[in-house]
């Protein structure tokens, strides 16, 4: 916000004004405090006088036996004086000017003092500001006297001061009214030349340097003035000397303004051509760098390959090594002569390796499904079967496991079900796989329930158990390979940890789905999507 | 901006200056309400009651002043009353007035200049005022009477039958009263006083003094009972063991100016040393009556602080000075008409004074009253007050009532009533009753 421009006019005016009127009112203050407090002085003393007087002629009428009305009446007539009581040492007034305060008591502090005092006090109604002289009276023999009270109006002042107020206050304006003639007078006289100074200037401004202030006054402005005309004669003989050195500045500013231009045509040409060379480079380089993207995906992958290829043969050789440890340190006890003699414990040793030997085959089998899944070498038949059939028979292969644990196995199958093409026993390995870990994994006496619901393009076969089921986290790790819930439970329950992975390979490969949905102790339930149909090729196989 | 803190400046200047010029005002003096004069307790044998009215109508005044005499009085009956009222009053409906509302009561008095006079003030109306003082008591028989001294052939048969029907009225025939009362009309007091001497000796006091009119006019009236006289004379014959006290005094101071009246007719002085009495009193009193020398006419206003004064040679041997009022003067002789009976040869001074004077005349009488019987102050029963009605003129209007606060003072709060005449009677001991003018005189009755 721009400030408000005051000019040295409108300053000096001001300032002269201003302090013309603070003089004028505290003139008049002064004025009318002094004379009043002057008259007020002299006011007390010449009715201090009166009232010394009427208490003489009271005195001496009082030992008369005549009272001085006259005299009494002659003070109380003046304007000044209000009332005149005298009073008794018990208050009593004894004698007034007004008939009415006769024989009327008062209370004061000053009753009977031995002194003339001066009290300020109000009127009777309490309106009016007055003096009260208090003059003791020699009258009576008692120790206290009689004392007379002289009330003084202070009207007369307050007249006289209303009249000063007026008077000081027409002759204020007044004052104020020339001072203001004079404050202007001045104040143009001051800034007369600095305005016609300024006018030079803003000529100056625009350029007219002939221009030059006409000012003669003898003070600070017509130095100034003298001042400016030589600086303006200074300054019109630099411009020419400006006038002069612009223009061989023009001329070597055009020079070089063509050179210039010629300078800039080449190097847009350059600068066109480094363009288009740059446009080439960048073409090669986001083709290096997909290539480099492409390579390092390609590397990731090799890695990742090699990582889990790493995995799996420390893992599977160490599966591969449990048995073969069982199977190798029961046959060097069966070497020993006395334990080989022990029918009991050959044949239990011997067991013992059968049963090795068998999980290792199995375990070898798994595992050479896995390496078929990895090399997409699995192969599969597609027949059209009927899908009862399929549950058929793993109703009848399952049972016996079932049984030794007490665990009812039910099935939900519709009766009416379609054929489907695909490949039986792939598809019963897969299911059974699911079976069996549902019997492995649910206690003795539960319950596992195997439902098939035909859709109209896929069929859904579903396993639930009442198991220990798996917990949350784990849900999308139980298809990796060699992958358990609960190693203590696994042990227990025995497993190789393959065939979950296998048969999400076998489904994957049978462009199926596999996912299980499970409650941490209440069970799981395994669900198997797959076409209806597979497609089969010429001579009735299919592969991955 | 400069400009802002230089107003601020000289605002803060000019509040300093206003604080400093505020004085604070402190009062100390606290007034109490006047504390009532105690009534005058009645005794047994004496009761009082006093009134008075300003109000316009005659009878709601009357009404009004009966009102607070009985109020006083209680169950009692006044035997008698006395009446002093103001011409702007029908003065026969007042005395019907009074005479229905105290039908068995005595009544006694006269017109008064301007106003009346009572314990509670000077009182004086828009169109009137009255005052009654009214007794009761069995150890003062009062005889009222009156009598038109155009009934008779002289003022002296009048004033004789005036005081035997008055001692009839009393019912104390052949007794001589203790003090008689009396208003006239004036004009022929001193054949009147010889009048009632004649039935009472003169040795009985006669006092009392000449009913007046506000302009000298002759509307003046006299009350006795139920007669109101314009030409008569009240008189009240007073029988009673009661100290009966009074003072008869004019207040004025002596000067040397003395002289021998040398021709006198009646009340006009022709010549004093044998000089024109105008001229002589105009002298005397440093021309106070200069323009009238010329002129001729009435001098009363100028006169009242310059009484001429009867020297009065009493037995004893003291001389009393009777104060004389010049009325008028007479072209072309220049000669002074006064309004007492002037004897040639009587030896006459120029007496002196002035308002206040004349003003403290009203406690300095009273006190002589007391002092004359030693009566206590506030002792008596009541008074009656007689007051030149020309002083009272003398005196400024705003100091009138203040002759009621003086006699109150000095008589301790008795009851007491007044009225301003044009002449007043009273008993100089040694010397006898007379008729002077500008006196004023105090009665007071008392155990």
């Amino acid at each position: 916000m721009q400030e408000k421009r005051i000019t040295i006019f409108r300053r000096v005016f001001l300032l002269m004004v201003i302090v013309s009127t603070i003089s004028g009112i505290l003139i008049l203050f002064v004025t009318v405090v002094y004379h009043l407090n002057d008259m007020e002085r002299v006011l007390i003393q010449q009715n201090e006088l009166l009232a010394g007087i009427a208490s003489q002629s009271i005195e001496a009428g009082y030992l008369a036996k005549h009272i001085p009305f006259e005299t009494i009446r002659s003070i109380t007539e003046s304007e000044d004086i209000l009332f005149l009581w005298v009073v008794k040492p018990d208050g009593e007034v004894y004698l007034s000017d007004d008939p009415e305060m006769w024989g009327k008591k008062i209370k004061d502090d000053s009753l009977g003092i031995g002194e003339v005092i001066v009290k300020d006090s109000t009127s009777v109604g309490g309106e009016e500001h007055i003096k009260i002289i208090i003059h003791p009276l020699k009258i009576g023999e008692s120790e206290k006297k009689w004392t007379l009270y002289l009330g003084v109006s202070l009207k007369s002042l307050t007249i006289a001061r209303n009249k000063m107020i007026v008077i000081n206050t027409i002759l204020f304006v007044l004052i104020i009214f020339f001072s203001s003639i004079v404050s202007l007078y001045l104040a143009r006289s001051v800034t007369k030349p600095i305005i016609e100074l300024k006018n030079v200037t803003d000529e100056l401004a625009k350029g007219n340097l002939d221009i030059r202030a006409e000012i003669k006054s003898r003070d600070e402005i017509g130095d100034l003035a003298s001042a400016f005309n030589d600086m303006t004669s200074d300054l019109k003989k630099s411009y020419m000397h400006i006038e002069e050195h612009e223009q061989a500045l023009e001329n070597q500013v055009q020079q070089r303004t063509l050179e210039l231009q010629k300078n800039v045509k080449e190097i847009e040409d350059s600068k066109q051509a480094a363009i288009n060379m740059m446009e080439d480079v960048d073409e090669t380089n986001k083709q290096l760098l997909e290539a480099q993207e492409k390579l390092k995906g390609y590397v990731n992958e090799l890695e990742s390959l090699d990582v889990k290829k790493g995995e799996f043969i420390s893992i599977t050789a160490h599966e591969l090594k449990t048995p073969l440890t069982s199977i190798k340190g029961f046959a060097d006890l069966l070497q020993n002569d006395k334990i080989a003699g022990n029918a009991k414990s050959r044949k239990n040793y011997l067991n013992i390796i059968h049963h090795d030997a068998e999980r290792l085959g199995r375990l070898i089998t798994d595992i050479l499904d896995l390496s078929k899944i990895d090399l997409g070498a699995m192969r599969f038949e597609y027949s059209d079967i009927n899908l009862r059939d399929v549950t058929d028979t793993m109703r009848n292969r399952i049972y016996p496991k079932a049984d030794e644990k007490k665990i009812t196995l039910n099935y939900e199958v519709p009766e009416n079900l379609p054929t489907i093409t695909t490949d039986a026993d792939r598809l019963i390995q897969v299911i059974s796989n699911i079976i069996n870990n549902a019997i492995r994994y649910t206690s003795d006496n539960g319950r596992v329930l195997v439902s098939v619901k035909p859709g109209q393009d896929d069929f859904i076969i579903s396993v639930k158990d009442t198991g220990m089921g798996i917990p949350k986290d784990q849900l999308d790790k139980i298809f990796n390979r060699f992958y358990q819930v609960d190693s203590s439970y696994t042990r227990k329950v025995g497993g190789s940890g393959l065939g979950l992975a296998i048969s999400k390979g076998i489904i994957d490969a049978m462009n199926g789905r596999i996912w299980v949905e499970s409650k941490l102790g209440k069970g799981s339930t395994f669900y198997i999507s797959l076409p209806m149909k597979q497609k089969k090729n010429k001579d009735g196989d299919t592969g991955v | 901006m400069k400009e802002s803190r230089i107003i601020a400046a000289g605002i803060m200047v000019l509040l300093v200056l206003v604080i400093i010029g505020c004085k604070k005002i402190e009062t100390g003096i606290e007034v109490i309400e006047k504390e009532e004069l105690p009534e005058q307790k009645a005794g047994e044998s004496v009761s009082v009651g006093y009134g008075w009215s300003t109000k316009d109508n005659p009878k709601e005044a009357v009404t009004e002043a009966v009102s607070s005499v009985k109020e006083s009085l209680g169950e009692k009956i006044p035997e008698y009353a006395i009446l002093f009222a103001t011409v702007g009053y029908d003065t026969d409906t007042l005395l019907k007035e009074v005479k229905a509302l105290l039908p068995a009561t005595q009544i006694y008095g006269g017109t008064s200049l301007l106003g009346v006079l009572t314990k509670d003030g000077y009182h004086v109306g828009e169109t009137g005022s009255l005052s009654l003082l009214a007794i009761s008591s069995s150890k003062i028989t009062f005889g009222a009477g009156g009598a038109n001294l155009d009934d008779f052939d002289s003022p002296r048969d009048a004033g004789k039958e005036a005081i035997t029907s008055a001692i009839k009225n009393a019912g104390r025939e052949g007794e001589l009263p203790k003090i008689v009362l009396i208003t006239t009309a004036p004009g022929h007091e001193e054949e009147i006083i010889h009048g009632i001497e004649n039935i009472v000796s003169n040795n009985t006091p006669i006092i009392g003094g000449s009913s007046a009119d506000n302009d000298i006019t002759g509307k003046w009236k006299q009350f006795a009972n139920d007669k109101v006289y314009s030409n008569g004379v009240s008189l009240t014959a007073i029988f009673t063991d009661l100290k009966v006290s009074f003072a008869y005094d004019a207040g004025y101071l002596i000067t040397e100016n003395q002289g021998i009246i040398t021709n006198a007719s009646g009340r006009v002085i022709y010549e004093i040393d044998n000089n024109p009495a105008a001229i002589v009193y105009n002298e005397w009193t440093g021309g106070i009556i200069s323009d009238k020398l010329e002129t001729g006419g009435s001098i009363l206003s100028e006169t009242s602080f310059y009484p001429l004064a009867k020297l009065l040679q009493a037995e004893t041997e003291e001389i009393h000075y009777l104060s004389v009022h010049p009325l008028s003067v007479n072209l072309p002789e220049k000669s002074l008409t006064v309004f007492t009976d002037i004897e040639q040869g009587q030896e006459i001074l120029l007496m002196r004074g002035n308002w206040e004077l004349l003003l403290n005349r009203a406690q300095s009488t009273s006190h002589n009253a007391l002092a004359n019987a030693k009566i206590a102050k506030g002792e008596g029963y009541f008074g009656i007050y007689t007051f030149c009605a020309g002083t009272l003129l003398a005196i400024p209007e705003e100091e009138r009532a203040k002759m009621t606060l003086l006699i109150n003072s000095e008589l301790g709060g008795i009851p007491f009533i007044g009225t301003f005449t044009f002449g007043e009677q009273g008993f100089i001991p040694g010397v006898g009753n007379m008729h002077g003018n500008l006196v004023n005189s105090m009665i007071i009755f008392s155990e």
